[in-house]
This record gives structure tokens, sequence and C-alpha cells, in this order.
């Protein structure tokens, strides 16, 4: 395992390449095509789409950048350290960091740019921004070039780094440059080292791998070091020294004997001394290379000297020569040894050996006694290697044969087969008859074959396969008869049903009556019996316990019975009074799951059998085409077809009813003539009842009354002739004719109501066609009628004595009776307690129009004349009409026209009269203004604001407009408080009349025209005209204000009861 | 396994193979095929980009060569003709017509520019529709008496929000800056200074008063950081920066600073 892989960095790309290929990637894995014309949101979605995604590649690369280079702390001291000197650790890190920087730079650049793309208005302000975001990504990175490039220099050479483990079992090889270091590594592994005659061919260190006692031992080869300072040396000189520093590892400094390096023996133990400390705690070997040129023994006494500190040190001396191989494999031997010794003591003072130790044991016993107990050799194996030791011997190898036969040789592998020597060279087919050979194969198989072979003859003699010889008797062959039968029979049924089951037609027509129940206890019996069976004292068997019909009585009894107890509710079942939920359609009668599957399964292939062959939709498909196909239906009665009528006809029941109703109408002579055929019915005699009736036999008449019958006749027979003679009839005789057929029908009872109706409808009619009210009504009763036909002929005359009869104002009345109140209006209230959609009213109604601006409705109705005012909160106010009954009767209408427009749950409530709007001309102009002096504290008069008198009644809560030319308004919450008020101003008014002059004259002339009604003022026709003339020519300010005042006042009360609503 | 410098150690041993010359003269020679090639087969952006570097290159090469031709050649040196006038006294008296309309027409200009002494003197006029975007607010969106700037602007360290109901114009944080890369007309060098405010703004005192910053907008910079000093020498902290690019387009302000 290579702890270290620093090849599979990814390459660093320079600058422009980094711009260049984030760019491309950006240009081509972004949608490229946007128009002018596309959705903003789109084109800036489009635009912050590439921006954002230029800096997550960036983003991506960088970072990948960053973390693929090892971090020098996180890495072993000895590459930390080898990398700090090869690469500058500085120099190292602050590249890592300003990619890091430059990175962070880029994604805010993204963010602030795709911030600022949100309020992009067009498609050239994003584009622009989207311009200004990537090229100041790139201009970023154009920042980080050096960086990058040192980067890439420092990847290649880490690549081609040699791959150290630190962790295992290393040599070091160390010494002056030039002293055979890397011949040594040469000759002791496989890796080709260069190998010069100059200092410093070695200028890196290199790895080399060579086994002993079968591990692998790693040998670093490094390069020269000099002796000086620690500050003064080297790149080259400092890897050795990292080497030397930080790996574990035996350490092999080597010196030249020969002094051939350019340096003495003396230096070179020099430069040992000096970098000693770098050895501690390491197995150190000293080589002597090159002792081919100068061996150990030719040595002069001073190098010898100079030696002789190793051994002081307790250090081995070694010598060896690369160019002769003397003893090069002793020195890597004893330096692998003295390491692994090394390394075992040091895993043993670790902690972790004790748990491995602890589990490791071997035994060694004890000698208990004098005997020897040697290891137990066989004979043969003595013997062989006694022979072995006499003359070689040895088994002729294949090479050998061939050597000896030369081109004769033939590889013949066959002859070492473990056969007999007959088959060795038999032909062996690797398969027989589709079976492997080789599966055959048994080393005893013959052997085995005769052994069953033994076995089976001495099975025959025993008589193990001899066959007894079975006598039949006779009941047992009947009885095998008998199941033969049976299963015959079986058979049959199975394929009968099997057949019954194929056929889709119904087996059975609809008209067929249902079948008896085809099995029963009776009928098995004799089926047995007729195969045979012996059926005798089977009285009590099992079978015949069948269920019995009345299944009803018994069936809550059974149903409990028959419930098998579930398991671990053996203590419940005990309670079976209590009731029992009814086990569901599809699970009564199932015995288990699978029972329940298959049933399922029956039932789907049923339904869907069904389904496909009428070609339903599902099972629940009960669709019939035509409902009653013509065919079928057409010229049919019915029920009632001749053939029933026929049978109806011809029933007992008819005649019976026919017999009945005829005998009803029967002459007196028919009867007369029936009856005196029969004999008297003795029961009808006795008990005064006959159960025949008027059917009997009998005659159930006595002689009285068949006395009577014959009068009855006599007397028919007079009337026939008497018609006969004056055959045209008059009224009289016709109405005395009806009053005796009404004697005769109903026995005596008199209908007193038509007697009783005569007369009133007489009188109603006299009503109608007297002209004076006055002299005609005068009963109480007919007060509410007269009521009616006042208020429908609105401006009918009435006399106020007549109406209020009680009143003391009769005195004035002396001069004029006549009187006209107009109710021009009534203004009604009311609630239909619903909300109500007035969009969808003014829609779907009629003569409705909507004011959308004041939310509400306008209803007119022609006919009573009224107009409603419709509030979505149901709220409805009626103005229009002219008397209280046509204003309720308007109310309902208009209710009833909502609550047909569909809000069925409109209710008709808190229907109230809110104001009732009268006016009343009296027959003489008033003195406004004395009259206002006079009631100066109730009247109030403001010819500036308004022409007439303002004078409030306030118990009758009515407000009477008084002007000067005799005519006054009322407004007053009902019509009765309308009369009432006049009523009572009128002789307060009385006083202040004051004769017509020709300007009053004109004035009423102009209401006359604008109230068409005032039939009876139209008396001087010729006046008329004139103020007509006049009006045109000049109007009176005060006439002119009169009309409009009333017309305001309508207005102003209409909207002011509005208001109130 | 190959360690360290394998690749030269290689040569060294072995040396290069015996065609190297040939194959890497021949690989020269197809050089310009190649890129004919690869310039004929391009399309799109592609295309642009590397005949944009192609062109390049060539106009660096035949620099080069002129260089080196002008190196090479031998120059005659004419002799002037008798009554010939110096060249410090040429164009003296003989001015052209085109010469003095096209004068004309520049001293116009001047005199129009004048009205702004500034590096930019002309400013598009920017619109209120340009500028603000109407906000619709209320429950179904039916109002439209708010604006948001679309442009960038400049807001006070001070500025706090008014309720959403009283404020009528929202500037995005978005388009909020408050750096500017302003540039010494003299010094020839570029610092990214805070602005302290806008001065003015063209177009209308409303974004003046907004702190919308357009192009030509006049902005005030804090260059305590060039440490310019007066004559009393008092250290400068503020000075005007007339803005010389579209800021919304760009997503940063560039500025001249008004000596």
């Amino acid at each position: 395992m290579v702890l270290y892989n620093f090849k599979k960095i990814t390459v660093v790309p320079t600058a422009k390449d980094f711009i260049n290929i984030m760019l491309s990637k950006t240009q081509r894995k972004t949608p490229t095509v946007v128009h002018k014309h596309y959705k903003i949101s789109r084109i800036r979605s489009f635009y912050t789409r590439k921006v954002r995604y230029t800096q997550q590649n960036f983003n991506e690369r960088l970072s990948m950048i960053i973390q693929e280079f090892p971090k020098l702390d996180n890495i072993h001291p000895f590459y930390a350290d080898l990398m700090n000197i090869l690469y500058d650790k500085d120099h190292y890190k602050l590249a890592l960091g300003q990619l890091n920087q430059a990175r962070h730079l880029i994604d805010n650049v993204g963010k602030d740019y795709v911030r600022l793309m949100k309020f992009g208005d067009s498609l050239y302000r994003c584009k622009m921004l989207k311009k200004a975001a990537l090229g100041r990504m790139a201009t970023i990175m154009k920042r980080q070039a050096p960086n990058l490039v040192y980067l890439e220099q420092v990847r290649q050479h880490l690549s081609r780094l040699p791959s150290i483990d630190p962790y295992t079992r290393t040599l070091i090889l160390c010494g002056f440059p030039n002293v055979g270091k890397s011949s040594f590594l040469n000759k002791i592994t496989r890796a080709d080292v260069e190998v010069h005659s100059y200092a410093f061919t070695t200028k890196s260190l290199y790895v080399g791998h060579t086994d002993y006692k079968y591990l692998r031992w790693q040998v670093v080869d490094t390069p020269g070091v000099l002796d000086h300072p620690l500050e003064e040396r080297n790149v080259i000189e400092m890897q050795a020294v990292t080497a030397l520093a930080h790996l574990r590892a035996a350490i092999l400094y080597f010196i030249d004997v020969s002094e051939q390096c350019g340096h003495s023996i003396a230096e070179q133990v020099k430069l040992y001394e000096s970098i000693k400390p770098l050895f501690t705690n390491k197995p150190l070997l000293v080589v002597c290379n090159k002792v081919d040129v100068t061996p150990m023994d030719q040595l002069s006494e001073a190098n010898r000297e100079a030696l002789s500190i190793f051994e002081k040190n307790n250090v081995p001396l070694l010598s060896m020569s690369a160019v002769t191989d003397e003893g090069v494999m002793e020195v890597k031997q004893q330096a692998c040894d003295t390491l692994l010794a090394y390394r075992i003591e040091n895993k043993i003072q670790a902690k972790k050996v004790d748990s491995i130790l602890n589990r490791l044991h071997v035994a060694l016993p004890k000698t208990r006694d004098e005997k020897e107990r040697p290891a137990c050799i066989p004979e043969m194996v003595l013997q062989k290697q006694r022979l072995a030791e006499l003359q070689e011997f040895k088994k002729k190898l294949e090479k050998n044969l061939e050597d000896e036969l030369g081109d004769d040789y033939i590889l013949d592998l066959k002859k070492n087969y473990d056969l007999p020597e007959e088959f060795k060279y038999d032909i062996i087919p690797e398969f027989w008859n589709g079976r492997n050979i080789a599966d055959f194969i048994h080393a005893e198989l013959l052997q085995k074959v005769e052994e069953l072979e033994k076995e089976e003859a001495l099975r025959e003699e025993a008589g193990y396969y001899a066959v007894p010889k079975i006598e039949i008797d006779e009941t047992l062959r009947e009885i095998k008869e008998l199941a033969q039968k049976i299963r015959d029979r079986k058979i049959i049924n199975r394929n009968e049903s099997r057949i019954s089951r194929q056929s889709s037609k119904p087996t059975t027509p609809r008209t067929a009556p249902a079948r008896a129940r085809g099995r029963s206890a009776t009928d098995f019996r004799n089926r047995m019996e007729d195969l045979g069976v012996d059926m005798e004292g089977t009285d009590e068997a099992h079978f015949t316990k069948t269920r019995g019909r009345a299944r009803s009585l018994t069936r809550s009894q059974s149903r409990t019975n028959a419930k098998k107890p579930r398991l671990g509710s053996m203590h419940r079942s005990v309670s079976t009074s209590r009731s029992q939920s009814r086990v569901p359609r599809n699970q009564s009668g199932v015995r288990d799951s699978s029972m329940q599957l298959k049933l399922k399964q029956v039932a789907h292939k049923a339904i869907a059998k069904k389904v496909k062959k009428q070609g339903l939709k599902g099972e629940a498909d009960r669709f019939i085409g035509t409902k009653r196909p013509k065919h079928l239906f057409a010229g049919k009665r019915g029920i009632d077809n001749l053939s029933s009528r026929n049978l109806h006809f011809n029933s007992n029941s008819h005649k019976k009813n026919r017999r009945n109703y005829f005998s009803q109408y029967k002459d007196a002579i028919t009867l007369l003539l029936e009856e005196r055929q029969k004999q008297p019915c003795r029961r009808f005699r006795t008990t005064g009842q006959c159960q025949f009736g008027s059917y009997c036999n009998y005659s159930h008449y006595t002689l009285e009354q068949l006395i009577s019958l014959i009068n009855q006749e006599n007397q028919n027979k007079i009337c026939r002739q008497a018609e006969t003679i004056n055959s045209i009839p008059t009224i009289d005789s016709w109405l005395i004719k009806y009053q005796q057929s009404l004697y005769t029908r109903s026995t005596g009872k008199y209908n007193s109501k038509h007697l009783v109706e005569f007369p009133r409808m007489t009188s109603i009619v006299h009503q109608k066609n007297g002209t004076d009210l006055n002299n005609s009504i005068s009963s109480s009763t007919l007060n509410s009628n007269s009521n009616m036909i006042f208020y429908k002929s609105e401006f009918h005359e009435q006399s106020e004595n007549n109406a209020l009869p009680n009143k003391p104002v009769q005195d004035c009345l002396t001069d004029n009776p006549k009187l006209n109140i107009s109710i021009s209006n009534v203004v009604t209230n009311f609630s239909l307690k619903s909300h109500l959609n007035l969009r969808y009213l003014a829609l779907n109604g009629s003569n409705i129009e909507y004011r959308r601006e004041n939310g509400m409705l306008t209803m007119k109705l022609r006919k009573p004349n009224a107009t409603a005012t419709i509030w979505s909160s149901g709220k409805i106010a009626c103005t229009g009409s002219t008397s209280e009954t046509h204003a309720k009767i308007a109310s309902r209408r208009f209710a009833r026209i909502i609550q047909k427009l569909g809000y069925h749950n409109a209710k008709f409530s808190s229907y109230r009269i809110v104001n009732v709007l009268g006016s009343c001309s009296l027959p003489f102009p008033i003195k406004v203004i004395q009259f206002s002096e006079k009631y100066k504290t109730i009247a109030q008069y403001e010819p500036e604001l308004h022409p007439g008198v303002t004078f409030k009644i306030k118990e009758l809560k009515a407000t009477l407009k008084i002007f000067s030319t005799g005519s006054i308004t009322v407004t007053a919450p009902s019509v009765n408080n309308v009369y009432q008020a006049i009523e009572q101003i009128y002789p307060m008014v009385f006083p202040f009349r004051r004769e017509k002059t020709a300007e009053d004259e004109r004035v009423i002339r102009k209401l006359m025209t604008k109230k068409r009604n005032f039939t009876e003022i139209d008396e001087n026709v010729s006046i008329y005209n004139s103020a007509n003339s006049v009006t045109k020519q000049n109007c009176d300010g005060l006439a002119i204000g009169i009309v409009n005042v009333g017309n305001n006042l309508e207005n102003i009360i209409k909207q002011k009861y509005e208001n109130d609503l | 396994m190959p360690q360290n410098e394998y690749m030269e150690r290689h040569r060294k041993l072995y040396g290069r193979r015996m065609d190297y010359e040939q194959r890497m003269r021949k690989k020269e020679a197809r050089e310009p095929h190649l890129r004919s090639d690869k310039a004929k087969r391009l399309r799109g952006l592609k295309a642009k980009l590397y005949n944009k570097e192609r062109r390049n290159e060539k106009i660096q090469m035949k620099k080069k060569i002129k260089e080196h031709e002008e190196k090479l050649q031998k120059k005659k040196e004419e002799k002037p003709k008798e009554g010939a006038l110096p060249v410090y006294l040429l164009d003296r008296d003989v001015q052209s017509s085109a010469k003095v309309l096209s004068n004309m027409i520049k001293q116009k200009r001047k005199e129009k520019a004048g009205k702004w002494d500034v590096p930019i003197p002309k400013v598009r006029a920017q619109s209120d529709n340009e500028v603000f975007k109407v906000f619709r607010t209320g429950k179904s969106k039916r109002k439209g008496w708010k604006r948001m700037v679309t442009k960038v602007c400049y807001v006070g360290e001070g500025f706090t929000r008014k309720p959403p109901k009283f404020e009528r114009f929202i500037r995005p944080m978005a388009l909020r800056f408050n750096k500017a890369h302003v540039t010494h007309p003299e010094l020839k060098a570029t610092f990214c200074l805070p602005i302290i405010g806008v001065k003015k703004n063209p177009n209308s005192p409303m974004y003046t008063n907004l702190g919308v910053i357009t192009k030509g907008t006049v902005i005030e910079v804090n260059i305590s950081e060039l440490g310019l000093v007066t004559q009393t020498g008092k250290v400068v902290w503020g000075k005007y920066a007339q803005v010389t690019n579209n800021p919304e387009n760009d997503g940063c302000i560039n500025a001249v600073l008004l000596v």
C-alpha cells in the first residue's frame, strides 16, 4: 500500500487556460439563445444562470486544486520537511492560500452580480452585468497566474518523487559523495541508479527494494553529504539530512577506505561525528567500501586510529567492495538483522505488544523420566535418506530423457497415469451419452457392483421379492366392485359437471319453475341402495340429521352453536347470550383464508365473464339501453286488455254488482211482477234480516208494501196520461217538480243554505247598483267593506261624517262637506330575512334597475303601482303606492318576485307602514300669515325657506304643510292619521279662509293640470284655459313654489325614509 | 520504478532516437498547415477568439520582421530643395479653409462643453421610467404609488427606512454601493475609495436627493487614503469625482477625480 501518492494530483492549468476552460465550459453547458422579447424574468434567469454556473465551476476547480495538494501539516514530517526543502514551505502555502483567496473573491463577485441581476430591467443590462461578472472573475484568475505556474511545477516534481514509505523497514545509505552508496544500492536492489565517478551523481533520494528473510526491505539512497554546518547545506544535501532525521531506519554510513572520493578517512570520520546526532536511537553500521583498492589490513596507522573510534562506540565496522561483491551480502544481512532486532525490541516496549503476547504460549514440556523420546521418523524415510546419501538416487527427469533422446523425444504424460498397464493408453472420451465420464470414475466401482449383486442374490434366495397370492373371498370382491362403481360414478359426475360448466348459456330457462331441492336424505339413501350399499341401520346416521326447514326459528341458537370457538377466547364463548355482530357476507360460510382466496378468484372470474359477454363497464354496470322498446310497448293496453275485460265481465262479482245496480231502477210493475211470484222470506220475516238481500229468492215485501207499490203504479199511470195531455212545462211546474224530487231524495231534510243565499245575493246586487253610498250603506258590518271600496277608488268622494261619524266637526261642513284627500304615497318597509345578490337579481329579474353607486336595486310594479328599493341586506322599502292595502299587496308581490327569482328562504317579515303622504285641497284659500300668528307655538311659517306653514300634530305624528291656496299636504305614519290630521286642521283653518282670487284659481288650475285626477273641479273649463295661458305668460312664484315644493316634499320624504332604512 | 529525473537520465543513457531532428523539422513545417486547417474548421465563438489571437500574433510578427528589415536597410537621405521652410516654420501662415472650419466647430464644441467643466460634460437624459419601477402594492396589487429605484444608488450610513406605508421610494440593498474606483487623472492611478455622498446627478435634483448614481453623476469621495495635502498642510479628505461608467450595467462605479 502506498501511503503517500503524489502522482494523482490533477494538472494545474495556466491562468490563461484556466479562464478559457471555465468560459468555454459556461458557453457549452448553459443555454445560448435568448431574445429581447422574452419575459424579463426569463432573461434574468438566463444570465443569472451563466454567472452562477461560472462561479460554481471556478469554485469547484479551485477547491479541487487546494484539496489535492498535500497539506504540509497533515503529512509525515519526512515528506513535510522534504517538500519544505524542495519547494519552500512558505511559497507553497502562500500559493495555495492565494488560490483560496481567489476562490472567495470569485464567489463574492458571483453573488454580487447575481444580486444585481435581479434588478436588471432589460436584456442589454443583464448581458452587460453578466459580461462584467465573468470579466471580473477572469481578472481575478489572471492575477493568480504565477501561483498556478508554480503549483504546476510542484505537482510535476512531486509526482516524480520516489515513493518512500516512512513506516517500513528501511536502510539508509549515507556518507560523503562518491563513496559508493549508489553502487551498493545497485548491488542489493533492482533499482537502476546512476553511478558515476564524480561527486553528486545522485542529486536526490532514490529508493530500492530488497528481500531478506522473506521480508521486503526498503533501501534509500541519499545524495552525498559534505561536512559543513546545517545552514550552509544546499538542497541536495538537505534531502539526505531529512531522510536521516525523519526515517526510523538502519543507517549504513559509508566510508571510502581508498580515499578516491577526494576526502580522507579522517575527514569522513569527522563528518560522522558531526552528523552523529541524526543517528541517535537508530541501528548504525559503518561500512568501509572499496576494500578491493585498499584492503583493510593495508591501512595506515593514522587511518586505523581514526577508524578505531567506531569500535570504541560499539558501532560495528564492516568492509566490502561493490566491485568484487566482497562482503556486500554480509553488510546487507547484518544491517537487516540489526534493524529487525531493533524494531522487534521497540515493538515489545510499546504498549500494544502485551495484548498479543498474552495470547502466545509455547509449551516446552520438562523431561519426566530417563526415557529418551526422540522424534518418530519412519523407517522408509530413513532408508531413503541413506540411499540418497549413498548413491545420489535421483528420479529420471523428463529433461534428462530429452537430453538423451534428442530429436526422437516425445513428451509422454500418459505413462504416469495411475492405471493398470493395459488401460494406460486407452482413449477415454470426456463425455459418453451426454454424461461426464469423470463423474462416474470411482476407485472401488467394480467392487461395489459385485457386492450389490451378491446382496441381491441373497435377497432373492430369501424370497424377499416373492409376491403372495391373495385369495379374494366373496364379500371382499363385492366391496371392490362397489368401490369401482363408486369411482366410475365419480368420474362420470366430474365429467358431467365439467361439460355443464363449459357451456356459457344459461342452464335453465327463466320461465322454468323453481327446481325442487335435489338432495335429500332419502334420495341419498335410495341412490346408495341402487349402488348396492347396505343402508340398513343408518336411521340414526349422521347424514339423516339434515337441517330443518324452519331455520329462522332456531337460527340464533344454531348460529351460536355453529360458531367455532376462537383461539384464546374460550372463556368468552361462555357468554353466548351476547349479540354477536353479523359475519360479513363475503365471509359467511368461508372456512379459511385459502378458501376465501379461491372464492374471490371464482367470483372474479364469474364477474369478468359476465362483464365481457355483455359488454358492461363493470360489475356494477346495470345499464339498460332502451328502457321501453317501442316494439314491445306500442299498441298495448296495459292491464286493461281485452281478455282481462272479458274475464271481468264474465266474473260473478261483476254480474252481481250489475244486477244490484239495475235493481234500484226497477219499475213498480216489474217489482210487482217479481214479488208476486215469490213466496215470502221466512228468515226476513222472523229476524228482519236476510243475507241475500235483494237477491233473495223469497220475497222481502210485506203485504202493505205491495199495496203501496200497486198504488204508486196507478199514480204513475195517471201522471203519464197527464203529461201526454200538456207536454210543454212551465218554470213553475219545473220548480214544483224539483221541490218534489228534493223531498223524495233527501228524506225530509231541507237544505237551508240555498234558501238563505238567495236574498243575500240580491242584496249585494242592490248595493252595487246603488249610486248613492250615503243612503244605502249604514250597517256597521259593511264598514270594512266600504273602507275597501273607498281605498280602491282612490279619489272617491267621501264625506267626513260617513267615515268618521262620531267627530264634532260636522258643523263646519255645513257649507261644503266634500273634501278630497288624496293619498299620493305610502311608504312601507319590510325585510326578507335573507341576503340578496343584487347583481343576480338585476340580471335575472325584470323591471329592475341596478344602482351600483348606491348599492341598491329599484324594482317597479305596474299594478299596483309601486316602486321598491332593495338592499342586499334583504331590506326593502316600497314607495309609490296610493293606499295601505296597495302598499301591502305591492310589498308582498315584491317579496314573492324575489322568492321566485331563487331566494326560496326569503320571508316576508317585519312589515310596517313607515309613512303616508296625503294631500288635500280645501275649497277655500287661507290667510296663512294670520293663521301662523294664531298658532305661533305649533306652526312655523318661514316664507324665505318655505311658502307654506308647517304645522305639526304631535299625538298623530303628522306634519302638515298649509299653503295659502288652501292645499294641505300631510305626512303621517298611517292613512288613518292623515285623515285625522286633516280632520283636526280643518276647523283650525276654517276661520282663516278668504275669498278666492284669480290668482288662486290659476294656481289651483295648474295643480289640476298636474294631477288629472281631480275630476270634480273641472267645472270651469274657460278658467282652466285662461289659467293655462297665464301660466305660460307669467308664472306666479308662489304657485310654482307650491308645485315644486310638492315635488320636493315627495322626494324629501322618500329620501328621508330611505335613509331611515 | 522510474524516479526523479528519469527522462533526462534516459536521454543521457540512451540518447534520442535517430530521426528525432528530422521529425521535429517536419513537425514544424507542418505547423502552418495545421493552423490553417484549424482556422478553417473552427466556427462561432471559438473561431472568433482564435482569429483574434492569431491576428495579434501576426501583427507582432510583422512588427518584428519590420524591425529587422529596418535594421538592415540603408536609408537614402534626400537633400532639401532650395527655399524650403524648416519644419518648425511649416503651417505658419498657410491656413486651409477646411482647417478653419474644423477649428470653428471645435471651438463651438468647447464652448458648449464649458457649461459643465467636467470630464463628461454631456449626459444622456434618464427618464423616470428608466430609473424607477412602479411597485404595485395593496392586497390586490392595485395601487401604484410606490417606486423602486433600478439604478445604483448611494445610501448614507445613518439611513433608516420609513415605515412601508410612507416609503415612496425603495432603494434595493443590492443596488446600494458605497465604494467607487476613482482614478486620479494626473497620477494615473486608481483607488477604491468610499463614497461620502452624491453631489449632483445632472438628470434631476430628485435623483440627487435619492442618491442615484448614473453616468456623469458627481460624487464626493473620501480621499484621505491618498494622502493629498492642501497648501496649508491639512490632509484633504473629501473630493468630488465624476462617474464615467454606467454603474448599473457594470456592477461597479468608476469615476475620475475632479482636480
